[in-house]
């Protein structure tokens, strides 16, 4: 069964069809990747899968579960967490604090244990900070724990978006455009963290512009051209696909990675 | 591993100790014989305890102007209680705390969707509509007259007492906004201030935490409202207006919004230069705006951050 299904969704904003009709289905431990031209809505479907958006009509299940129309916190407690565009963290705090918060939705102590600092809280407490400090650890981040995200250059903050994710033991990871204005170098970083992720077994899901690293990295990809969906296949069935081909033309060839 | 390192929270646990000893010892050994003085630290230690609960209003990320509103809650629920029904102030006292709570939690839900200014100027016009609805209250409130002669509970008849009460008070106060604001629900509340698409996304059920923080806060305002009741033995639809709310906002922002004792700080400044300044009344007014404006154009982030490194960054280079 696929862990991730999303079943005729369309998403309308006035006269505009953002998304029409589009369906995919995402099996477990899969890189399952998103493209298509700017404005093609890529991020209006991300929205609706993470609950940020509710579908004009159609449903999103996640583990057999219809998910859409839930809010974006429940559907996170479920195991569907996403990240977003670009450096999204939260810049006042430090890095390991950060990643204290994306545990707090696996937390078993109340409030009010956490409150009066009650034993248990307090231990939970330790125990996320232990395992904060090895997500950072392990994606590179293990010297700046104690830095303000602000004060972090730009690839460390993506490193840290992802980390809060990770935090909050995801199933399902929606990463939001993760090699958005990365040099090769740091692009090739990446690719092996996303594939450091799925092996940790968490499925992943992801919605990209760079081709090269999508073509590199993903298990099967879908292809969206004004909200609609005009091709899904492996990465060298899409590469082949006429109407690919067709949506791209006009954008230089590396854009592709044909 | 600990992300306050030890060392910090063994001094913030020295601070407290130290600013516990001069409330409670220094402060009334200081000014048994001046009963003005101690009026006037009761009635600062009052105010910052309802600025503690704006402060954490600030720290979810909503400019809070609504606590005289809460405080007027407060007031009028211990004078109706007391004179109509004769209950003891100490019955009264949590009550008014609780009422506050309710109606935070009843106007807080449908108006924390809001942010910004929009969610200020909500939370302005409330004070004024409190001052409203008690002055339209019939027999309940007596209307522009209001409630006089609320007793005072014979163990706080003297000044001494009723500064040390508001005292006790504050320290506990205090105490509960710091354990909020140095425990994972800090985080979790600065969290929301800095992001709360992000913070939704990570899980965090941002609606109930933002409820918890503006009920906590109103809470806060119904004891001091109920302490104000007792210690003036009269309220008003007046005695609480959109400036006494206006200045609850400012102990926070003058002692700065990144540090538990900001609040705290800012209030027993302001009333007591307040009173130094007396001396020189038609000027008053003016030094305190000069003061003001100067304080926010210079230190932005609260005179506290002369002395006290920004939280969090104990550790950074």
């Amino acid at each position: 069964m696929s862990i991730l299904a999303v079943e005729r969704v369309t998403r309308r904003f006035g006269g505009l069809v953002a998304v029409n009709d589009v369906s995919l289905a995402v099996e477990p431990g899969m890189i399952f990747t998103v493209i298509g031209p700017n404005g093609a809505g890529k991020s209006t479907l991300f929205k609706v899968i993470a609950g940020f958006l509710a579908p004009t009509s159609g449903t999103v299940r996640f583990a057999g579960e219809t998910i859409s129309g839930l809010k974006p916190h429940i559907i996170a407690r479920k195991g569907l967490v996403r990240t977003f565009q670009e450096t999204t963290v939260f810049k006042e705090m430090t890095a390991l604090e950060n990643v204290v918060i994306g545990h707090h939705m696996r937390a078993r102590s109340g409030d009010l244990g956490v409150l009066f600092g009650l034993p248990a809280a307090r231990a939970e407490e330790a125990r996320f900070r232990e395992t904060a400090a090895e997500i950072l650890t392990y994606l590179g981040l293990g010297h700046v724990l104690h830095e303000r995200a602000r004060n972090l250059p730009h690839g460390y903050l993506r490193a840290l978006g992802i980390a809060l994710a990770l935090a909050s033991e995801p199933r399902v990871l929606l990463l939001d455009e993760p090699f958005a204005g990365m040099n090769p170098e740091e692009t090739d970083q990446a690719v092996r963290m996303v594939r450091g992720i799925r092996d940790r077994g968490v499925t992943v899901l992801l919605v990209e512009h760079d081709m090269s690293a999508v073509m590199r990295i993903s298990d099967r990809i879908l292809v969206l051209n004004f909200g609609n969906r005009i091709a899904e296949g492996t990465p060298a069935e899409i590469q082949s696909d006429p109407a690919v081909i067709d949506a791209y033309l006009g954008q230089a060839d590396d854009m592709v990675g044909l | 591993m600990a992300d306050q390192p030890p060392r910090a929270a063994g001094r913030t646990l020295a601070g407290f100790a130290v600013f516990a000893l001069v409330l409670l010892v220094v402060v009334p050994l200081a000014l048994a014989s001046q009963p003005y003085w101690l009026t006037v630290f009761s009635n600062a230690a009052l105010l910052a305890l309802g600025s503690l609960g704006v402060w954490l209003t600030f720290s979810i990320g909503r400019i809070n102007i609504a606590q005289g509103a809460f405080t007027l809650v407060g007031g009028y629920v211990t004078a109706i209680l007391a004179t109509r029904y004769g209950i003891s102030f100490w019955v009264c006292l949590p009550l008014s705390a609780a009422v506050a709570a309710l109606v935070g939690g009843l106007v807080g839900w449908p108006i924390l969707r809001l942010r910004g200014v929009y969610f200020s100027m909500i939370t302005l016009s409330l004070t004024s509509t409190a001052g409203l609805l008690f002055l339209n209250g019939g027999a309940l409130t007596h209307g522009a007259e209001g409630i006089n002669n609320i007793p005072r509970p014979a163990v706080l008849s003297s000044n001494l007492a009723f500064y040390l009460a508001s005292a006790v008070l504050l320290l506990l106060g205090t105490a509960v906004i710091w354990r909020f604001a140095h425990s994972r629900l800090g985080y979790v509340f600065r969290s929301m201030r800095q992001n709360e698409d992000l913070a939704w996304s990570l899980g965090i059920d941002v609606a109930r935490y933002r409820i918890l923080a503006f009920v906590v806060s109103s809470a806060m305002g119904g004891i001091v409202g109920a302490m104000f009741a007792i210690s003036q033995q009269s309220i008003f639809p007046s005695s609480y207006t959109v400036n006494d709310s206006v200045t609850f906002m400012l102990y926070c922002f003058l002692g700065g919004l990144d540090y538990v004792a900001g609040p705290v700080f800012g209030a027993f400044l302001l009333v007591i230069a307040f009173q130094l300044l007396s001396a020189i009344e038609s000027y008053q007014a003016l030094l305190y705006g000069v003061f003001m404006i100067g304080c926010m154009l210079l230190r932005p982030n609260g005179l506290l951050s002369l002395v006290l490194a920004p939280p969090g960054a104990e550790q950074s280079s």
